[in-house]
């Protein structure tokens, strides 16, 4: 029941969340001088009379407010308007890009949590040690270096190695492929993308592991749990780590957003034509309809990726489930 | 044993049968296509070529493709009826294997090649030519190209003769001629006619439609479109060009597009051997790739300045806005409209250092409203004032400008004030973007002070071409063909691309008045020394009046892989591609077979 009422909160959330972000975008967009078809009126082989009918058949002649209402009385019917660069309707090419960004986001997230923790827990234990030292160094420099310039790095030791392809999602002659032969084709090139977004994800969380394994390594009950003699094995796992967890699981839903601006960097440097590539073409295209519907995804994904986060905590952490009822007991 | 009777007799009936029936197929096999023959043309089938385009193509209908993706796809798969070659810029035939010319000098009566049949078998003939102006020219189709085709803002007049043969009428002569036809789509009537009823053509192409649908005369047919990803083009079997030795063409089997954002991720890709080609390098790429170009057995071709000149114009409009405020505070309009001021402000910049130190010497300097890429058209003898600072500084002494408190700013207006200028630049193109900072150094030193203001593409044309909220701006234009009368809203006064003054009802300058009448005279001319003539006035007015101060053309810089063979590079776009149906490709390594006709 707890966590049915929760579920149901979070979906009023999420409506609320993505009607403010839709309206603050098209809001934002009308600031923005000119439209999809401004820069068609440098060319001086198109006539200003062409661009005037372009703008009319597509409604951008009329006032921001009429194609906002416009915009929301036809979303009801789950029409989210149509892409001009794309000329195709916006859900279709958002659909698509999600299934696409999450071929990378996925992973990335996955190995960056994972991997994060194991460092983490071992900065943890052996934070006065060589290898603690070495992990701390390692991780303020992979969390120095912004997305673009692990992008454009591997992109160029990719170039010089030949190891892995240089971007896009499959080779030329991939549906030519068997299905292992694909596998590895998507693997291949998966590689580079998945892992320049998951080398800050882990930085991140194995600096916030290592510290909660520190700091709960001298809580009381972890003592008590020595001096009761049980072992190191069961003190490390059900005292030490599982406590530890709480702070990378309160994290792991806005990292989804760091993933998806991420993502945007790096879909655009290595050819992956995901949600961030989309976001780039419409916002450098002024593709209104295309920019409200991408803007709108990344919401739904980043409170999903949130409410993922809160029902895990829910499920793991008894202490979590008290406190949501109003307080300690 | 020797046959009996019955059997002779059946024996000769087979052979009255069987001949005409064979003697009717052969006659039906010489009547198939009148192809275009390319004489000194030779090559082998088979290849596939990879190249890349920046962005997905928004249809794959030449006659609405405005992006440069969507036309670097939609052309490689539909044919014109008159082609501009790309190396010669003359005018040839394609789809119209020959054009008369009626007295009347408006009248053209074209004769469409016979047996061509579009990518899916069916044939091509009048009917198709008809309807395609018909889509051309209904404001539903969304297409860009009926600009192109409209004289005085109307079209042709377009009738059908017989099969093969259409009459064209404009509304005057033209001085370009058919030219105004050039990658204008003819489009399968039977195929489009429902979508055209029902209003709907304009998407019938587009990025969903299934391959087999997309029906058209190119060298190339639609075979496979992965959205950001790529996308495949297969050797049309229908195509109606030869080679000399009667090869039927294209010789690719494929040429596939890998759609890549990023200019600087293409050129790694390029050099690893991925692409074949790459179109238009910027000069760090160049410089860079230059070190492996033997190792890596690719070829790099720098083809001198293209179509695109960049300039530095000032606001010289008038004109209010609505609240009645001038765009230009009109003291400073005035100083602009000297043309003293202008050719000061064009004497101080210093065009070899900008062509060395932001194009890395992949650059032309310019003095005229033309490149001088464009060979056919452009006029050496064009006066140009020298790059001086001291003459600049007299230039502008004759202005009335002088730095009379000595901090190295000039004054000006009543009461005098420091001359300084709000100077726009496009954000994110770093050519200009760089341009305008040397722009301001220059002119510091002639005591003029720039405040530079980079802006997003999109603000700067609505401020541009709408709101003319500007006082000086680095920008420039790309024409699409030489011949400058497609670009007459540019010169026109009253055309909206007459930058820094568009839109006049009449012109307010005499300068503009002369040059107005010179390019009525181009336009309307069908001698060719007569509009050489009217051309060559209206580069020397510019010369001298600087409305729009020429800087730089860059360079064409083009890769391509040894392995591709029958490139012509060119500096009109496509540059490598132009010809797609002629390259060849080696699909082994260097040393391996060398290309020869092959049936």
């Amino acid at each position: 029941m707890r966590i049915f009422a929760f579920i149901l909160r979070g979906i009023g959330q999420l409506a609320l969340l993505a009607f403010l972000v839709i309206s603050a975008t098209f809001l934002m967009s009308s600031l923005i001088p000119g439209d999809f078809f401004t820069r068609q009126l440098l060319d001086p082989t198109i006539r200003l009379e062409t661009v005037q009918q372009l703008r009319h058949h597509y409604g951008l002649d009329q006032p921001v407010h009429v194609q906002y209402a416009r915009w929301l009385r036809n979303s009801l019917h789950l029409d989210f308007g149509y892409s001009l660069f794309y000329q195709r309707a916006v859900v279709p090419i958002v659909v698509d890009a999600i299934s696409k960004t999450l071929w990378i986001a996925l992973p990335a997230l996955v190995l960056g949590l994972l991997g994060g923790i194991v460092l983490g827990t071992l900065h943890g234990i052996r934070s006065n040690r060589l290898e603690g030292h070495a992990l701390d160094i390692l991780s303020t420099l992979a969390l120095s270096f912004p997305t673009l310039v692990l992008g454009l790095g591997a992109l160029i030791l990719a170039s010089r190695t030949h190891w892995f392809p240089l971007g896009s999602m499959s080779s030329i002659n991939a549906l030519q492929l068997s299905v292992w032969q694909w596998l590895v084709d998507r693997i291949r090139h998966l590689a580079l993308p998945v892992a320049c977004l998951t080398v800050p994800i882990l930085a991140s969380v194995e600096r916030i592991q290592s510290a909660a394994t520190r700091t709960g390594a001298k809580e009381l009950w972890v003592r008590a749990a020595r001096a009761r003699g049980l072992s190191s094995r069961t003190i490390f796992f059900r005292h030490l780590l599982r406590p530890s967890l709480n702070n990378v699981l309160a994290v792991s839903g806005p990292m989804l957003g760091s993933v998806l601006s991420g993502s945007l960097v790096l879909e655009v440097i290595f050819s992956w034509p995901g949600l961030g590539r989309i976001m780039y073409d419409a916002v450098f295209n002024n593709d209104l309809h295309l920019l409200v519907g991408s803007a709108a995804a990344s919401t739904v994904l980043l409170v999903a990726g949130n409410a993922i986060a809160d029902l895990l905590m829910l499920v793991l952490e008894p202490r979590t489930r008290t406190l949501s009822q109003g307080g300690l007991r | 044993m020797h046959p009996s009777s019955r059997e002779k007799n059946v024996a000769v009936l087979c052979l009255f049968i069987l001949v005409p029936v064979l003697l009717t197929s052969a006659a039906a096999q010489t009547q198939s296509a009148n192809y275009l023959i390319r004489q000194n043309l030779s090559g082998f089938r088979g290849g596939d070529l990879v190249t890349a385009i920046n962005a997905d193509p928004s249809t794959f209908n030449g006659m609405m493709a405005a992006s440069f993706a969507a036309r670097m796809v939609a052309d490689r798969i539909s044919a014109d009826l008159v082609h501009i070659n790309r190396e010669t810029f003359e005018l040839e035939p394609a789809l119209a294997e020959r054009w008369d010319l009626a007295k009347d000098g408006r009248t053209y009566t074209l004769h469409l090649r016979q047996g061509v049949r579009f990518s899916d078998g069916s044939p091509f003939d009048a009917d198709d030519v008809v309807f395609s102006f018909q889509v051309l020219e209904d404001p539903r189709s969304d297409s860009v190209l009926g600009s192109q085709v409209q004289i005085d803002g109307a079209f042709p007049s377009v009738s059908k003769i017989d099969a093969h043969t259409v009459r064209l009428v404009f509304a005057r002569p033209v001085g370009m001629g058919l030219r105004c036809l050039d990658s204008v789509p003819m489009l399968p009537s039977r195929k489009l006619a429902k979508a055209f009823q029902e209003g709907k053509v304009a998407s019938a192409w587009g990025p969903a439609a299934q391959p087999q649908d997309i029906v058209s005369l190119g060298p190339f047919r639609l075979k496979e479109y992965r959205r950001g990803e790529r996308v495949v083009l297969e050797h049309n079997p229908y195509y109606w060009k030869k080679d000399k030795s009667g090869q039927v063409l294209p010789y690719l089997d494929t040429i596939t597009f890998i759609i890549i954002p990023d200019r600087n991720a293409e050129a790694l890709r390029f050099e690893s051997g991925e692409l074949d080609m790459v179109s238009t390098l910027n000069p760090e790429n160049y410089a860079s790739l230059r070190r492996n170009e033997k190792e890596r057995n690719y070829t790099l071709r720098d083809l001198g300045p293209g179509l695109r000149v960049d300039f530095l114009w000032f606001n010289l409009n008038p004109g209010k806005d609505k609240s009645g405020r001038a765009f230009v505070d009109p003291q400073k309009r005035a100083l602009f409209e000297q043309v003293q001021f202008r050719q000061a402000v064009s004497s101080a910049l210093d065009r070899d250092g900008i062509v060395r130190s932001i194009l890395l010497g992949l650059g032309t300097p310019q003095f005229g409203p033309i490149s001088s890429g464009n060979k056919p058209w452009y006029r050496p003898e064009t006066p140009r004032i020298p790059s001086d600072p001291a003459h600049a500084k007299e230039l502008l002494a004759q202005a009335g400008l002088k730095d009379t408190d000595g901090d190295g700013v000039v004054e000006f207006g009543e009461p005098r004030r420091p001359l300084e200028i709000d100077l726009l630049a496009p954000r994110g193109n770093a050519v200009r973007e760089r341009t305008a900072e040397v722009i301001k150094e220059n002119l510091s030193k002639i005591g003029i002070r720039i405040n530079l203001q980079p802006v997003l593409p999109n603000e700067l044309v609505a401020r541009l071409l709408g709101s003319f909220n500007y006082e000086a701006i680095v920008f420039g234009f790309t024409p699409t063909d030489v011949a400058p009368d497609l670009q007459i809203d540019v010169w026109y006064s009253s055309g909206k691309n007459h930058f820094w003054h568009p839109g006049q009802s009449k012109p307010q300058r005499a300068w503009e008045a002369e040059m107005d009448a010179q390019i009525s005279r181009l336009v309307h001319n069908l001698d060719p020394a007569i509009r050489k003539a009217s051309f060559n006035r209206v580069q020397e007015i510019w010369a001298t009046e600087m409305p729009a101060i020429p800087t730089i053309a860059p360079h064409i810089i083009t890769g391509s892989s040894n392995r591709v063979g029958n490139l012509r590079p060119s500096i009109l776009e496509p540059p490598l591609l132009w010809n797609a149906e002629e390259l060849t490709k080696r699909s082994d390594g260097p040393s391996g077979k060398q290309p020869g006709a092959r049936p």
